[in-house]
């Protein structure tokens, strides 16, 4: 039963691909060879909906279904030109891989002023079955680096108190937004000009929209001016009993004082309450990686490989 | 492969009949032939955790697995000696059935009176059910449970709210003790206010797997909860479950439970759900939820049997 692929259409194959992702998740014993189905929320109303990376999920995702229906692989970016694949183990074959990521190419690119184009691919390090795929493909650039983190939530976390003057709490209502995403621009921007931020916190509705979400597993610390200094946003998913943090940071002025570590330790006392038994983080940078270094056990390398084609 | 029976032994029984009931949902078309996974959510953090209803969950639940470890049917009890069988519809035959009815007289009946006695429940449209439970000697009994339910294909509308009122969600846990009022006074307005217990078993419902806080609606005025819905959205099935829904009674008669209920629906709809059930069984829950979400609706009937130990 060769997959055919089809175009994304409707609303009802997003909730489709979710069930999807999480099938192939636990297949793949609770690791992220495909994407965690908060990825897939995340991508929809944060990346897309705010971040404008890319068109709706109609234009930019596709699928491939067995005759019967059953979804065998889905492609969808990650940048305008990176590409990430997730396949059903069950019709893992170098021909499917390299359907799909030939079908990438021709949908998800950058092209140069000189016409060139390129396409970014990310690879597990040890997944050597894509590696071959993609060295016969000719994907023989390599990208930056991203560090993947879990942490199973079976044994005993490290006591890391409050530092004094901050409260941790849940997120609040809506009248919270604006200094959520003040405390984000701080976070994630401390080299720009403050003028640069457009005082729009009306990206946090869209995040909130997440069905994963839940504001108990968005905890930030709190000044006693009410000014929130750090922020852990975590998304559950109670199929498969696993999380994803999503967003860690720290506004700049409080830097230094392990706010991250103790939220996300809440985040993780909250989610083995609720039943979760692993939890997942990216690191796109050294300092983010040093960061879940800190407290997460598990960690290894996703690659990313490209190709330059006409 | 004929499933055979075995005890609840662990956490991972739990979180796989969670799996199962929501195979069930989705395999009967999003009927609640069988329970929703918010209620046994309910069961364990809520009927057993906070109101000692019954045993855990090792007493008072059964599973029937083939021999390649699928789950074919789960008995639950949901108060003591009144029981709820969960079939998933590809093993629902006329054996499976008399065999869990038996397990439940064996295991789950009480004492009362003199009498061993138990209740059981079915949908009143499944004649297979009805006949065994009428061939065992069991006579249907008054309460009707009313599964109304709706789908939200359609935009729904917003509910205007009376003056000095606001419709949100449920705040922190400052706001714990304001929501446990609420629901003294909207449950048991009759008893005296001596017998009410604190507000803690408010932490165990929100220990529920599906419990959120966006969707635990309540209607404020100053300080005081005036009427809540706390909704529960099932992301795997898309149905979201509307219980429980009270008013306090000097707040009652202007409209408050619908607006939570409606404010509840429109972000439910938000997250993707596609189908909201509510179940009353009196006569003014009812109204208010055939008005609020549909005239569509399944009858789950109490079925009785006593006999002589």
């Amino acid at each position: 039963m060769k997959p055919i692929l089809r175009k994304y259409h409707g609303e009802d194959v997003f909730w489709y691909v979710r069930r999807f992702l999480q099938e192939v998740f636990l297949l793949n014993n609770r690791l992220e060879h495909s994407w965690h189905v908060a990825r897939w929320e995340y991508l929809r109303w944060h990346m897309i909906e705010n971040c404008h990376i890319c068109g709706p999920l109609e234009e930019v995702t596709s699928i491939w279904e067995t005759p019967d229906g059953q979804i065998a692989a889905v492609v969808n970016p990650i940048e305008p030109d990176e590409a990430f694949i997730h396949i059903h183990p069950q019709f893992r074959t170098a021909d499917l891989e390299a359907e799909v990521i030939t079908h990438a190419e021709q949908t998800f690119h950058t092209t140069y002023p000189d016409g060139h184009r390129r396409l970014y691919v990310p690879v597990d390090e040890d997944d050597l079955f894509r590696k071959n795929v993609l060295t016969q493909l000719g994907y023989d650039g390599r990208g930056h680096s991203g560090w993947e983190h879990y942490h199973d939530l079976t044994l005993p976390l490290p006591e890391a108190p409050t530092p004094s003057g901050y409260t941790v709490r849940s997120m609040g209502d809506v009248d919270e937004h604006p200094t959520r995403s003040w405390a984000s621009w701080q976070a994630f921007h401390p080299a720009e000009p403050v003028e640069n931020y457009d005082n729009d916190w009306s990206w946090y509705t869209n995040l909130q929209r997440c069905p994963l979400y839940r504001r108990d597993l968005d905890v930030v610390a709190v000044t006693p001016e009410g000014e929130i200094a750090a922020f852990c946003t975590t998304l559950y998913d109670d199929a498969t009993r696993s999380a994803v943090t999503k967003l860690v940071g720290t506004a700049a002025p409080h830097w230094r004082r392990g706010l991250g570590r103790v939220l996300q330790f809440e985040c993780f006392r909250r989610l083995h309450r609720l039943g979760c038994r692993r939890v997942f983080a990216k690191a796109n940078d050294e300092t983010a990686d040093l960061f879940y270094s800190s407290t997460m056990a598990q960690r290894y390398i996703s690659e990313t490989w490209f190709k330059d084609y006409k | 492969m004929k499933p055979s029976m075995r005890k609840f032994q662990d956490e991972n029984d739990y979180w796989r009949i969670r799996q199962f009931l929501r195979d069930v949902m989705i395999a009967n078309g999003l009927r609640m032939f069988s329970w929703g996974v918010e209620r046994l959510d309910y069961l364990r953090w809520h009927a057993i955790e906070n109101r000692h209803d019954c045993g855990p969950l090792q007493d008072v639940v059964y599973l029937w697995e083939t021999p390649d470890q699928r789950i074919a049917a789960v008995l639950t009890a949901e108060d003591a000696g009144v029981n709820y069988m969960n079939i998933h519809p590809a093993f629902k035959t006329n054996e499976l059935e008399e065999e869990m009815i038996v397990a439940a007289e064996e295991q789950l009946s009480v004492v009362r009176n003199g009498k061993q006695k138990l209740h059981l429940w079915s949908d009143s449209q499944d004649t297979l059910r009805q006949d065994i439970l009428n061939a065992r000697g069991y006579v249907k009994e008054e309460w009707i449970d009313s599964q109304w339910r709706r789908d939200l294909t359609e935009p729904v509308p917003a509910v205007p709210v009376v003056d000095g009122y606001t419709i949100r969600a449920l705040g922190d846990e400052s706001e714990l003790t304001a929501r446990s009022w609420a629901s003294w006074r909207g449950f048991h307005s009759d008893e005296p206010d001596e017998k009410y217990e604190g507000w803690e078993w408010y932490l165990n419902i929100q220990r529920c797997p599906l419990y959120r806080r966006d969707l635990d609606m309540v209607a404020v005025t100053g300080n005081v909860i005036a009427a809540f819905a706390t909704l529960w959205f099932d992301d795997v099935t898309r149905t979201v479950v509307v219980e429980p829904v009270a008013t306090v009674p000097e707040h009652q008669r202007k409209g408050l439970a619908r607006a939570c209920i409606t404010e509840g629906l429109r972000r439910a709809q938000k997250l993707g759900a596609v189908r909201a059930f509510v179940t009353g069984s009196n006569p003014g829950p009812n109204a208010l939820y055939a008005s609020t979400l549909a005239p569509e609706r399944d009858l789950s009937v109490e079925w009785r049997k006593e006999w002589e130990i």
